[in-house]
């Protein structure tokens, strides 16, 4: 009998995986995305550059703020929602003995609980960055006409502080993003001893702590180490 | 051949030792019942038997392999001789009758068609047909059973383990699983080994040996002098 790579329901648990925790995803994501990013960060800074008359500025700044912000709420949001979905399903499939049902049936639990949520991570890491740039960048833009800002002069810095390797360097990030929601919190809670609610409850605390601080070091890492080599080196 | 051959097994969770030194041999064939009180170590002996549980100390032969020795891989190999039949029936919540049985072979290239007709048959044989497209929780206790045993058995193998596979269950629906147990042991293959875990009497006729679990000790009863038929 030869193996599959992949097992036979992979593409139906990744479809369920991806679309779950979607719809809420994405409101989430334009929520933090048009007022974190877009209505708090940008409002403030207007009010500062308009002090030296340099709000045509501002169309840099929402470059800028959509390529290190966005993918770092992105992926906060995405923890929230698909990463404890996640590990919340997992924990209460091996409290239930479901996951040594797996394992007695002769498959590995990583194989097919872990892969589709790694897919899935990934796939609404990167898909959601994207929205979230767009959302980002809409709302600085109708932000700063709202606030008398030159617009030709935010669109001219917004085109010269523009750079495609933003954009490379921001689906990287996501990716390592969608690495890290879709693995870690799987991951702990599929090798944490569950045996009643207290232990599901640590499980999860556990497995969202780890992931949020790694999300952070990821964070710090690209912006200090790749950005600015000389703060480290 | 042994079916089981298990050493010394000792666990401990925390400060309480459940099973302490405890050895079994089950030849190829045999019917088997532990039995003994809730939380005397029946089910971790069962775990620890399946390689889901470490023993702190002794070793475990499944069909002459030691299974603290296998790979992970060899492991999912061996474990494709074992049907285990769990006390709380899991099912997978999401996946319907027909997917959960089609687990086992998730990771094979049999042919749709065959899966299939395998499904129909055991559903057929746990008196279960029609049920291929229902969701776990549509199903009664006993019909939940049920449908866990059809999982471990779809793939015919040389060991089935019960864990009180009576428990949680009304009259009627008890002895609907306890003649499925009988019939199985027969008619899976002639060199079905089986072991069932309980602590109800009324499974004991119809096994070959039985053990009592005692203060973490295995105890041999006194066998049955035949064996009566369920009806």
């Amino acid at each position: 009998m030869t193996k599959r790579i992949l097992p036979r329901s992979f593409w139906q648990d990744l479809n369920q995986a991806i679309w779950q925790p979607f719809w809420l995803s994405l409101l989430l994501v334009f929520f933090v995305c048009w007022f974190v990013a877009g209505f708090l960060y940008l409002t403030q800074s207007t009010l500062s550059l308009q002090t030296y008359g340099l709000t045509y500025l501002l169309g840099g700044y929402s470059i800028g703020l959509d390529r290190e912000m966005v993918p770092f709420l992105v992926a906060l949001t995405l923890l929230l929602t698909a990463g404890v979905s996640f590990s919340s399903e997992l924990a209460n499939m091996k409290s239930s003995e479901q996951v040594d049902l797996i394992k007695i049936t002769g498959l590995d639990p990583i194989d097919y609980l872990i892969l589709p949520r790694l897919g899935a991570g990934i796939v609404l890491t990167v898909g959601l960055t994207i929205v979230g740039w767009v959302f980002a960048f809409i709302d600085c833009y109708l932000i700063s006409a709202l606030m008398n800002v030159d617009m030709p002069g935010f669109m001219r810095t917004a085109h010269d502080f523009f750079q495609y390797s933003f954009v490379g360097f921001g689906l990287v990030k996501a990716i390592i993003n969608g690495l890290i929601i879709g693995l870690i919190p799987s991951w702990i809670v599929l090798r944490s001893k569950i045996n009643n609610s207290l232990d599901i409850r640590r499980a999860i605390i556990t497995a969202s702590a780890v992931s949020f601080i790694l999300l952070i070091l990821i964070f710090v890492f690209f912006a200090v180490v790749l950005h600015y080599p000389g703060v480290v080196l | 051949m042994k079916a089981i051959q298990a050493q010394g097994i000792t666990k401990s969770f925390g400060s309480q030792r459940v099973l302490n030194q405890v050895s079994l041999v089950v030849p190829v064939g045999q019917f088997v019942a532990i039995i003994g009180p809730n939380g005397c170590g029946k089910s971790t002996l069962l775990k620890i038997i399946t390689g889901l549980l470490s023993p702190d100390q002794g070793s475990v032969l499944i069909f002459d392999q030691n299974i603290d020795q296998l790979s992970n891989g060899q492991l999912a190999q061996c474990r494709k001789n074992i049907g285990l039949v769990f006390q709380q029936s899991p099912l997978l919540s999401q996946r319907d009758v027909a997917d959960n049985l089609t687990l086992s072979f998730e990771c094979t290239n049999i042919a749709t068609a065959e899966i299939n007709q395998r499904i129909k048959e055991t559903l057929a044989m746990v008196n279960l047909e029609g049920y291929e497209h229902k969701m776990p929780w549509q199903l009664s206790g006993g019909e939940r059973k049920r449908v866990a045993i059809a999982c471990a058995i779809i793939r015919q193998p040389a060991l089935l383990l019960y864990d009180e596979p009576t428990s949680n269950l009304d009259p009627r629906n008890k002895v609907l699983v306890i003649e499925l147990m009988a019939k199985l042991h027969h008619s899976l293959s002639h060199q079905t080994t089986s072991v069932v875990v309980s602590h109800d009497p009324d499974v004991l006729p119809l096994v070959d040996r039985i053990l009592h679990l005692q203060n973490g000790q295995l105890i041999e009863q006194t066998k049955p002098e035949t064996r009566k038929e369920v009806t």
